[in-house]
């Protein structure tokens, strides 16, 4: 895997991760949002897993907001691209 | 064409932060892409041409190259302080069919499989699989990749089949910068393929019982090991069962491996005149702080033919305990030494494997039971071999040791593994008894004995009490210690070496070498190496 992502210290050493943490502009008349994994970040487009956080102040920050910022921590493990 | 990144760094670690080690570079070797170059033995030559044109690089610089795989290894084998080569990323597959075995061969075609070396032993299964196949043996888990497991002795405690390379029959190795230098190896008594084959692979082939034997357990020092044949099974389900039984009972077990007139009776695995089958694997642990009169042990029993009615092995949920807790216990530890058997006490549960109730039991393939291993943080484990027949005096003098001059951190188990062919396997007995105590990794302080020295104690107290052992090869112990490779191999070791360098040219004994491999004297060419060790013999010689 890319020996720069390889220096964590959880289960996901040594895989191939992709780390979203960031807070997404929605409106409040967005239902859903759709995160694509696009081919730069996981070059096989197949994934092996997914983890998703869930936090009090992800969940605070969507109620003060009306659903209009919503916190998004996610993480992808990567399948290695076929050879 | 096959490409590759160079990464200039400073450090390098294992899996489980056994190092930091220094480095200079660290390259990680692509495959061209399949839509570009559709052919599997195109691309395999292809990647065979760039790590030629590595090592060819690295012996301008004056460098020297080591391949690595995973990172599981803890001891600094796969460690080399100027490149190390990242080849997780090599994981091709090629076809074997039937006309493609050796006119003297006793494998079938259908039993054969060529894996390049980056395959894990996750996807070698997943392949295998869909063949209606299984590997023989595997170790504990399944993220090791197939040229690391071979090059420091992956194993079970499958005692009956062996370690990982026990069924390897075939070996391409890279060994310098030339293209004559990508050689395939195998044993000339027991072939496999045909020349053809090698051809396809662009390789000159050497049938050498010896040759192939020593390079078996290479050590990551007999070349790049690029890919391998490996042979398979039909695949099979392993009946899993986790028991507490008597220490006296296990002991006895541990020295004789007399299944058939024990007492250790499972009610499902018993012949029609009501004797206890021989179990497929046999796995004691054993808590050195505690003076509990019973072991808990891991049977399996391996069932044929396969077939797909059972309930689904793995567990949907699986719990690990807080790392920040580990650090804290740790951290107590250094400072409290005293308290880590009421610690590993108090984590038994979480450490040892559940003891079923009375009739339960796991049932899966070799590759569902042996799944991803769930701890990855820091971590030491020492494993020593002894003949099985010595295991229990072996083990009482270490745990003794352990409860004396520690505590330490961990908790010992004991696998059984068949005798190898290889020269330097470190299950060179008729049946290994490995010892191992694998636990956190921990720094040592006035009050706690370090991990250098305690691996240090375990040689000493083996060799002072005239026990005959060897250790893992990718395990934590006093690799440095006067003399300790002639004690483990005697002979053995000086044969290595004679292949190696008959083998590789000085140049690239030199630039396959590291640390590790001189620490452990290894690395120096003997005096006097007989002639013509390397020819290639016919299948009926001697």
């Amino acid at each position: 895997m890319p020996p720069i992502d390889m220096d964590r210290d959880d289960w996901y050493r040594d895989k191939w991760v992709i780390e979203i943490d960031t807070v997404i502009k929605a409106g409040a008349l967005i239902d859903e949002i759709t995160f694509k994994v696009g081919s730069e970040a996981c070059e096989s487009g197949k994934l092996f897993s997914v983890e998703y956080k869930d936090t009090f102040g992800g969940n605070l920050l969507y109620l003060v907001t009306f659903g209009s910022r919503r916190k998004v921590k996610l993480l992808y493990v990567c399948m290695k691209p076929d050879e | 064409m096959a490409t590759t990144q160079t990464h200039i760094r400073t450090q390098w670690d294992t899996l489980h932060r056994n190092g930091p080690f220094p480095i200079k570079q660290h390259l990680v070797t692509r495959l061209e892409s399949n839509a570009l170059m559709p052919s599997k033995f195109d691309r395999y030559n292809d990647a065979a041409t760039e790590i030629r044109r590595l090592i060819s690089d690295s012996q301008l610089q004056q460098h020297g190259f080591r391949p690595f795989g995973s990172r599981w290894s803890m001891s600094s084998i796969a460690h080399q302080k100027d490149r190390v080569h990242q080849n997780n990323l090599m994981h091709l597959d090629l076809p074997i069919l039937p006309a493609d075995l050796h006119a003297q061969t006793g494998y079938k075609a259908e039993n054969l499989f060529f894996f390049q070396c980056g395959n894990t032993v996750r996807e070698i299964s997943q392949v295998l699989e869909a063949h209606g196949k299984s590997l023989k043996a595997s170790g504990a888990s399944n993220g090791q990749t197939i040229a690391g497991c071979i090059s420091t002795g992956v194993h079970g405690s499958a005692w009956q089949e062996g370690a990982v390379q026990d069924y390897i029959v075939g070996l391409n190795l890279i060994i310098g910068p030339k293209p004559e230098d990508v050689v395939y190896l195998e044993r000339h008594n027991k072939p496999a393929l045909s020349d053809a084959f090698a051809a396809k692979i662009q390789a000159r082939v050497i049938r050498n019982d010896n040759l192939f034997h020593a390079a078996l357990v290479g050590l990551g020092s007999f070349g790049f090991i690029h890919g391998v044949v490996i042979e398979a099974e039909d695949r099979f389900l392993l009946h899993r069962y986790v028991r507490k039984i008597d220490k006296t009972m296990a002991e006895q077990l541990a020295v004789t491996m007399d299944f058939i007139n024990s007492q250790f009776k499972i009610t499902e695995e018993i012949d029609a005149q009501g004797n206890p089958l021989l179990p497929y694997h046999f796995k004691i642990f054993i808590n050195p702080y505690t003076n509990d009169n019973q072991y808990v042990v891991e049977a399996m029993y391996k069932k044929t033919p396969y077939h797909t009615n059972y309930p689904d092995p793995l567990a949907g949920i699986e719990k690990s305990l807080y790392r920040d807790l580990i650090y804290l216990l740790i951290k107590i530890s250094e400072k409290f030494p005293n308290s880590i058997p009421w610690f590993i006490k108090r984590l038994e549960k979480e450490i040892l494997p559940e003891v079923d109730p009375a009739e339960e039991k796991i049932i899966g393939t070799l590759y569902e039971i042996f799944w991803d291993a769930p701890y990855q943080g820091p971590a030491f484990a020492c494993s020593v071999g002894v003949d099985h027949k010595d295991s229990i005096k072996a083990l009482n003098l270490l745990t003794k040791m352990t409860r004396e001059e520690g505590p330490v951190p961990g908790i010992f188990a004991m696998r059984f593994v068949r005798q190898s062919t290889a020269t330097l396997a470190f299950t060179r007995f008729p049946i290994t008894c490995v010892i191992e105590i694998d636990g956190i990794i921990w720094k040592g302080t006035n009050n706690l004995i370090s991990l250098e020295s305690y691996g240090r104690r375990m040689v000493e107290v083996l060799k002072n009490n005239q026990i005959k052992f060897t250790s893992h090869w990718g395990k934590n112990l006093a690799w440095d210690f006067p003399g300790l490779i002639p004690y483990m191999y005697g002979d053995k070791a000086k044969q290595w070496k004679n292949y190696r360098n008959s083998l590789l040219s000085d140049e690239m004994a030199k630039l396959f070498s590291n640390d590790f491999l001189d620490i452990t004297g290894l690395s120096l060419k003997e005096a006097n190496i007989p002639p013509n060790l390397i020819v290639s013999l016919p299948s009926d010689s001697p």
